[in-house]
């Protein structure tokens, strides 16, 4: 057992037990944000049911160049997230601190990307009940109801993904001040869930709010 | 103690396929496939994404079954969420996808 090992805390009988059971927790857990993104998710898909020409209207025309950018920068912050892991699981802690540094600086560059976008609609009209609001030609009530529905889960995405910045920034303080070498392998593991699922949950908002309409090559803008 | 990883040459691997499928996602909505065809066709590509995430990001693939049940718990209590939910919205007159 090497020297830096996590103390054995007093339920479990082997480190293995304690590292899995870990893990297992950090499952249970996601499984209960299935339960939060997947029911605004079902709702937005029942309400699609009523409207479905006017909600594919409507995603087209939303911003799916920013949309498909922020998608790879949030896909590469996870392979920097895997690597880390991977890193804190060998005991590397230098490569470990680089993907960590690595993954925030990419969830904050979704971060900022994701700002931008929303002033982005807003100045292109997108947003109701504001004086510059535009339907265009989509039913100015159902373009409304889609664009909630498009706030609130990327606001959701948003939020949940600055938590995600701030573990991996406290993991990253914590490992530069050398608490947690090989020790932290199993919070670096834990961390890398809460990371990928965030991951997971853009990977259908992407399908689900930008790419449920025709968008035009031509349309495409910053 | 299991120090079985995924290797990096995997991971680089699982994220080269996500951006494959990413571009090939986004570049398929610029055709014309009408409201249910983008959904679909987007639909599915993101599921073939999680997957890929799933499996190698979140280390499925080396995890015991009781990681597995967990997983596919939260996935099953999301498709009753689902169909049944939509079984109801697609059986009114009034609905169309």
């Amino acid at each position: 057992m090497p020297a830096e090992a996590p103390a054995l805390a007093p339920q479990f009988s082997t480190a293995e037990q304690q590292r899995s059971a870990s893990v297992l927790g950090m499952w249970v857990f996601l499984a209960t944000e299935v339960l939060l993104f997947g029911s605004v998710v079902t709702a937005f898909l029942a309400t699609r049911v009523f409207y479905p020409h006017d909600f594919e209207r409507a995603a087209g025309r939303l911003n799916v160049l920013i949309g498909g950018v922020n998608t790879l920068v949030l896909l590469a912050s996870s392979l920097a997230m895997a690597l880390a892991v991977h890193g804190a699981q060998t005991g590397h802690r230098r490569a470990m601190l680089v993907c960590l540094g690595a993954t925030a600086l990419l969830g904050l560059a979704f971060l900022g990307l994701k700002g931008y976008e929303y002033f982005a609609d807003w100045r292109d009209g997108l947003v109701p009940r504001t004086a510059r609001f535009d339907p265009g030609e989509v039913n100015p009530d159902r373009l409304a109801l889609f664009m909630a529905f498009y706030f609130v889960l990327t606001g959701f995405h948003a939020v949940h993904l600055s938590i995600g910045v701030g573990l991996v920034g406290w993991l990253a303080a914590r490992t530069a001040r050398g608490a947690y070498p090989r020790a932290g392998a199993t919070v670096t593991e834990v961390i890398g869930l809460y990371w990928h699922f965030v991951d997971v949950v853009w990977i259908f908002l992407l399908p689900l709010l930008y790419l449920s309409g025709h968008h035009a090559p031509a349309d495409l803008h910053f | 103690m299991t120090e079985r990883t995924i290797p990096p040459a995997t991971s680089v691997l699982a994220f080269a396929g996500l951006v494959v499928l990413t571009l090939g996602t986004v570049s398929l909505s610029f055709l014309r496939m009408g409201p249910a065809g983008h959904l679909a066709v987007g639909l599915v590509i993101g599921a073939a994404k999680a997957a890929i995430v799933a499996l190698v990001f979140m280390h499925l693939i080396r995890s015991p079954a009781r990681v597995w049940l967990a997983a596919g718990l939260g996935l099953f209590w999301l498709g009753i969420l689902i169909t049944l939910t939509m079984t109801d919205y697609l059986a009114r007159p009034e609905a169309s996808f």
